[in-house]
């Protein structure tokens, strides 16, 4: 047999041999194009992520790693598949071409594996798996559909890749960081729970926000090889909640009028009474009605300043404020109020320039000075204090009452939290004021903290920035 | 001699209530239940010394009839009453000389009136213009 004869036959038997091979071959030219591909490569759905590896091996001249893939076929199917790629030469050691493998992983496992996908596929939520490089090596549909995104943008890229198109944000607007993103999170070995996070679809040009919980993936010796992420849409929830939130502001601004027509005309037949009227059954009729008045007005204050800071609208003005003034002012009525206690000023002889909002400022002492005399119910000393730290003041209001147990401290900045709920010093209330003079605290640049004792009493602080001339 | 307070203000029941407390001031008092009316009320009787002016009325707004009369060249001392949240804002968006937080109280209504129909006024006044 002459060469060129057993050189045809050879040829024509891998051609033969790749007409009826279970796996995928496909042949690239030099310039990255398709010039062959088998039949069973032909079955592929998308050779997207075939072509980046070519381009790879095509630059480099040597084999790529060989990688285990999910890949869709057109049929709708998947399959988990080896795919291999490597440069073929010419007989000068040119590279002229790539070849690329793909290879059905091993039928058993895959069975099994392809069951559990179909499963994550069919989820409402989205889950996403990256491995230690931060590299998505799973998507599920639900999560790429929501994000706006294709599985192939996602599975085998990293994050970095196609975050800056998700603008990933806080539910207040503000930017996540790398470090604060639920994944990254996980891969240091914490669990996430409870997160939300909003996103950008680009296809629908809407937000979506998503609730997140996130954990490691550890293998059998316990070392992190990967992170899950399970992401809940919660859009229909934000939006009920912003519903919510624009209605109670609109029911409490409706209520201001009528509360100003009865608190005005309770006021003009208090000034009417006659002297000899005080131990008058009518005269405790109207005082009782006045502070009915004055509770409402307090309520929906509350319902407003609530809804305004869960909304993301409060507006807090940052303007140079004298801070002894506030105090003094503050104290003075609540004297007038509670003539069992006695008030004392701390620090504060001489004005403090701060930089915040004055009426907000006024609310926020108030509403410590109020906390200390209601919950220090056999009267005694209520100090507010101020100390100069650096570029800050902070203020402290302190009572000696009844303080607050242990087991309930940690959550009395909650939003509708009321610490002394089932206690006799249950004062009413929406048991918001806290939860309010923190968030304003926070906006005016500072912070909020307690010290408690049960029996004892209770120190409240809170820091602001102090004025700088420019 | 006798000031005259002018009440713009749509909530019939609120405006009595401030008519009151203003005639107890011994004020005198013109009502209106509308901008427009405000306006017609200013052409007939003249120039009141104050203003009490509500801002969301149905037809012409508080912020619209002040912004009319600035066109007119009326240059009046106003005292905005809102049940907005953003009160101060508002006032100073159309150079109100102060403004009362909606629900006020008849001694915040009558500490802003004695203010600004008291010796001072002038003073104030000017500081209320930009």
């Amino acid at each position: 047999m002459d060469l060129a004869r057993e050189h045809d036959l050879r040829g024509k038997a891998i051609a033969d041999l790749l007409e009826c091979a279970s796996y995928g071959v496909i042949y690239y030219g030099a310039d990255g194009r398709m010039i062959y591909e088998n039949p069973a490569a032909c079955v592929l759905a998308d050779h997207g992520m075939l072509v980046e590896r070519v381009a790879d091996v095509l630059a480099l001249g040597v084999p790529g790693p060989p990688v285990e893939r999910i890949v869709a076929r057109t049929d709708g199917t998947k399959v988990r598949a080896w795919i291999w790629t490597t440069p073929m030469l010419d007989s000068s050691g040119k590279i002229a071409g790539a070849l690329v493998g793909v290879i059905p992983s091993s039928n058993k496992p895959q069975q099994h594996l392809l069951e559990l996908e179909a499963v994550i596929d069919s989820m409402v939520d989205g889950v996403f798996v990256i491995d230690r490089d931060l590299r998505f090596t799973f998507a599920n549909i639900a999560g790429a559909t929501a994000r706006g995104l294709r599985l192939n943008d996602i599975v085998g890229h990293t994050m970095d890749e196609f975050s800056a198109r998700l603008r990933v944000r806080h539910p207040d607007q503000r930017p996540y960081t790398r470090a604060e993103l639920p994944l990254v999170r996980a891969m240091t070995g914490e669990v996430v729970r409870g997160l939300d996070k909003i996103v950008f679809n680009s296809v629908t040009g809407q937000d979506v926000h998503f609730r997140i919980s996130a954990s490691p993936v550890r293998d059998r010796e316990g070392t992190i090889i990967g992170a899950v992420e399970v992401a809940s849409d919660v859009t229909a929830v934000v939006e009920l909640e912003t519903l919510k939130d624009e209605f109670m502001q609109v029911v409490a601004h409706e209520l201001k009028t009528p509360v100003t027509v009865v608190k005005g005309f309770i006021d003009l037949l208090l000034r009417d009474a006659p002297p000899d009227m005080r131990s008058d059954k009518r005269r405790k009729m109207l005082d009782a009605i006045d502070r009915g008045a004055n509770r409402l007005a307090k309520i929906i204050d509350d319902v407003i300043d609530v809804s305004q800071l869960h909304l993301g609208r409060m507006a807090v003005r940052s303007e140079l404020v004298e801070l002894t003034g506030v105090v003094r002012k503050v104290v003075t009525t609540a004297q007038l109020d509670a003539p069992h206690h006695v008030f004392r000023m701390i620090g504060l002889d001489r004005p403090i320039r701060i930089r915040g909002d004055a009426l907000r400022i006024e609310q926020i002492i108030k509403a410590l000075v109020d906390n200390g005399t209601s919950y220090s119910p056999e009267g005694g000393d209520i100090e507010v204090a101020a100390t100069i730290r650096d570029t800050q003041v902070v203020v402290t209001v302190t009572d000696h009452g009844v303080g607050i147990r242990a087991e309930r401290q940690p959550r009395i900045f909650e939003r509708f939290y009321r610490a002394h709920t089932d206690t006799p010093y249950d004062r009413g209330g929406l048991g918001v004021s806290l939860f309010i003079g923190r968030q304003l605290v926070r906006i005016m640049g500072g912070e909020m903290s307690f010290e408690s004792q049960d029996g004892v009493g209770s120190r409240f602080s809170f820091t602001l920035p102090l004025w700088e001339d420019r | 001699m006798t000031r005259s307070v002018l009440v713009v203000e749509d909530d019939d029941d609120l405006r009595s209530l401030v008519a009151e407390v203003l005639a107890r001031e011994h004020c005198d008092v013109r009502e209106a239940a509308s901008g427009e009316a405000g306006l017609d009320d200013i052409a007939r009787n003249g120039r009141p010394d104050l203003i009490l002016l509500d801002m969301r009325m149905p037809g012409m707004s508080g912020a619209e009839f002040a912004r009319e009369l600035r066109r007119r060249g009326e240059m009046l001392t106003i005292v905005v009453m809102t049940a907005a949240v953003s009160a101060r804002t508002l006032a100073e968006e159309i150079q109100a000389a102060a403004w009362l937080a909606k629900p006020f109280s008849v001694s915040a209504l009558v500490t802003i009136v004695r203010t600004f129909l008291g010796e001072d006024v002038q003073r104030l006044e000017r500081r209320a213009e930009p």
